[in-house]
């Protein structure tokens, strides 16, 4: 009992969180409905003390061995506190969009900062935990939420296209990976992952006995995250329902939610296979996980890139990048090493980055010109340099160029995989960059090389101010990248070391 | 290798067999009618009207809902009371002591939370099966794309366009009829 109170202090960012979604509910109340803008000024200084409460948790957490491990099933340690952190971060930043997205209704719309609270929240479960439950009520919670995200625009037929596909989607790959989960428990009697790395019936064991039901357990997991992160089996949903969902949600499907996802793989993988002091048999099969990840990766980002080359739409486009984005991290991982894990972690930091501000450049010019057409954008490009020079930013980070932090990362990622004999994906990576500077400069060209419009561009300052925010942060995470760095170490070693 | 799998077989082997046995039994012993009365849906006498593929109105869907709220909360319940009642019964000082109170408030929480919903329910009227004249109509929520500065510099060109097309068709008609 006592335990139990002594642990409280540990999730305190998950009890901040819930007590902030009670009050943007009843507040919504209290206001009925009139007003929402107060709601969200509300949720943005609510996540102000969460971010607090979790800089004050990284801190705390010190070294890497500092992990706990609360009521037997959340890990708090500096990997889950580096992912709530971005959470909380994008989170703002999408609530930000809401309350700047001119298309947006002014009354009656509080549940949207309630859903995106309480998507974050799932998030927050669903990165800190080893519990395969828990995981998936917290991947669950932030499914259920996004659902209805999408389609917040209910009169709106690609909105409520968006919801329902996203929906059938994700329904299928929740009971896929449900599937996955209930064969693994049969098999090692426990839905803990460091026991299954470790205990009495650990997978290890099984795998010299019968291959087969691992395998096929795991490959069923791996596909329901598969579908969250949209890696290329299952990534049918992303270009609809990224196209259809207010921009505000595909900003937050786009990033957080994606980055969620990889959180959980990269705990699900790394603490089944990339432990320390892992026996043969452990290696061996990590080493065929990786090998299965690699060609999943290569897939991935060229059919991502590819696909995004016809794109007209810009959210359309994006959300092809972000596919292809996907593959770029899952080759960091398919080194199985620590130096590639590290270069994925901080290709998510990167991603969070630039992806956030290139969909608030989306969410301004469509609440300029009403549509996210690249066709649009044309000869604009001189008429609001504070919003399209930041976006410039933005694509020569997504492709990978310097001096943006995408390229420190694209060079990380490239690096490990030379190191840890991936040569041939490196070179496809390197490959997939070249077509992406196409399509990414589309939109540059579009903006800069048209003949200049006569229309003027009255779009909002304060979006534009945090454009240039997330811009001015893309570049000095790419010049300075020692903190960021030392940030995605400390994370991945204490997913090595764990809570034990 | 795959021995401690035999029971799942048995298992399954086991409720499939008798699945299909009682049905073999059944077709044996059942009396075979094939009056009309014995075809219908519901052979209690309900006659059946329609098909069940309709339309269904979109608030049984809330009620459903709301029904779900509460039945999770009695289902949480149950455990709950069995547990706050052993941690008080605890024989012995300190015996399950403090964890009867920590488990009422976790209780309390829970329940504050569930009401909440309820409240929620409630203020945005969903709980009024027949809606009244004074509730609001339905607005369908589409985005607001004619607020934006652009969509209304473009529809004052259309109707300034639209304009000099009527003026130019009222000039060639009055220079017609001057012809």
């Amino acid at each position: 009992m006592s335990n139990y109170l002594q642990s409280l202090p540990s999730i305190a960012p998950e009890i901040a969180m819930t007590v902030l979604l009670c009050a943007v509910l009843v507040v919504d109340l209290l206001l009925k409905g009139r007003d929402s803008r107060k709601v969200g000024y509300l949720t943005l200084g609510g996540l102000g003390v969460v971010a607090w409460l979790l800089l004050g948790q990284w801190g705390e957490l010190g070294s890497a061995g500092a992990a706990k491990r609360v009521f037997g099933m959340i890990d708090i340690d500096r990997f889950s506190t580096f992912f709530k952190l971005f959470t909380v971060g994008s989170l703002a930043a999408v609530v930000l969009f809401v309350l700047l997205d001119r298309r947006e209704r002014r009354h009656g719309i509080g549940e949207y900062y309630l859903l995106l609270l309480g998507a974050g929240l799932g998030i927050f479960f669903m990165v800190s935990t080893s519990n395969l439950l828990l995981l998936m009520l917290g991947l669950e919670l932030l499914s259920l939420a996004s659902y209805s995200l999408a389609g917040f625009h209910k009169g709106d037929k690609r909105s409520a296209e968006a919801a329902m596909k996203y929906v059938v989607f994700g329904g299928l790959s929740a009971g896929v990976m449900l599937y996955g989960i209930s064969l693994l428990y049969g098999i090692t009697g426990t839905i803990d992952l460091t026991e299954m790395a470790s205990g009495p019936h650990s997978l290890a064991a099984q795998f010299s006995s019968g291959p087969v039901p691992v395998a096929v357990a795991i490959v069923l997991v791996l596909a329901g995250f598969a579908y969250k992160v949209s890696v290329v089996p299952f990534h049918f949903w992303t270009p609809d329902v990224y196209e259809g969902a207010p921009t505000p949600v595909t900003s937050f499907l786009a990033v957080a939610s994606k980055a969620a996802g990889f959180a959980a793989l990269l705990r699900f993988v790394g603490k089944l296979f990339l432990v320390d002091g892992a026996d043969g048999a452990v290696q061996q099969y990590g080493a065929r996980i990786g090998a299965l990840l690699a060609i999943l990766s290569a897939l991935t980002m060229t059919l991502g890139n590819l696909a995004a080359l016809r794109q007209s739409s810009m959210k359309r486009m994006l959300a092809y990048s972000s596919i292809a984005h996907a593959g770029y991290v899952l080759m960091g991982m398919a080194t199985m090493e620590s130096s590639g894990w590290n270069a994925a972690m901080f290709y998510l930091a990167a991603y969070y980055l630039m992806n956030l501000g290139a969909f608030g450049f989306v969410l301004y010019f469509e609440s300029v010109t009403g549509s996210d057409d690249i066709a649009s954008l044309k000869g604009l490009g001189a008429k609001a340099l504070w919003v399209t020079v930041p976006m410039v930013v933005f694509l020569v980070s997504l492709t990978g160029l310097p001096p943006t932090v995408g390229f420190t990362g694209k060079y990380m990622l490239f690096v490990a995989g030379v190191d840890n004999g991936l040569l041939w994906l490196s070179l496809v990576m390197a490959l997939n960059s070249v077509v992406s500077l196409f399509y990414y400069f589309r939109i540059v060209k579009a903006l800069f090389l048209a003949e200049p419009a006569e229309r003027s561009m009255p779009g909002q300052s304060a979006l534009a101010g945090s454009i240039f925010v997330l811009a001015v942060l893309t570049v000095l995470f790419g010049l300075y990248i020692a903190p960021l760095q030392a940030w995605c170490d400390a994370s991945v070693e204490s997913l090595r070391l764990g809570a034990g | 290798m795959y021995f401690d799998y035999f029971t799942v077989l048995v298992f399954a082997s086991v409720g499939l067999a008798f699945v299909f046995a009682n049905l073999l039994i059944a077709s044996v012993l059942r009396p075979q009618r094939t009056q009309d009365e014995g075809l219908e849906t519901y052979e209690c006498g309900e006659v059946t009207i329609g098909e069940a593929w309709i339309q269904f109105d979109i608030r049984y869907y809330t009620v459903a809902l709301v029904y779900v709220v509460f039945a999770v909360e009695i289902a949480f319940l149950f455990p709950w009371a069995i547990v706050l009642k052993e941690a008080y019964a605890g024989t012995g000082a300190g015996a399950g002591a403090g964890i009867g109170i920590f488990a009422l408030i976790e209780g309390v929480i829970f329940l504050a939370v569930l009401a909440l919903g309820l409240a929620y329910v409630w203020a945005k009227g969903d709980l009024d099966w027949v809606l009244t004249y004074s509730a609001q109509p339905y607005q369908p929520a589409g985005r607001e794309s004619s607020n934006l500065p652009l969509v209304q510099e473009l529809e004052k060109e259309q109707e300034r366009l639209a304009e000099e097309r009527k003026k130019a068709a009222a000039a060639a008609a009055s220079s017609e009829a001057a012809a």
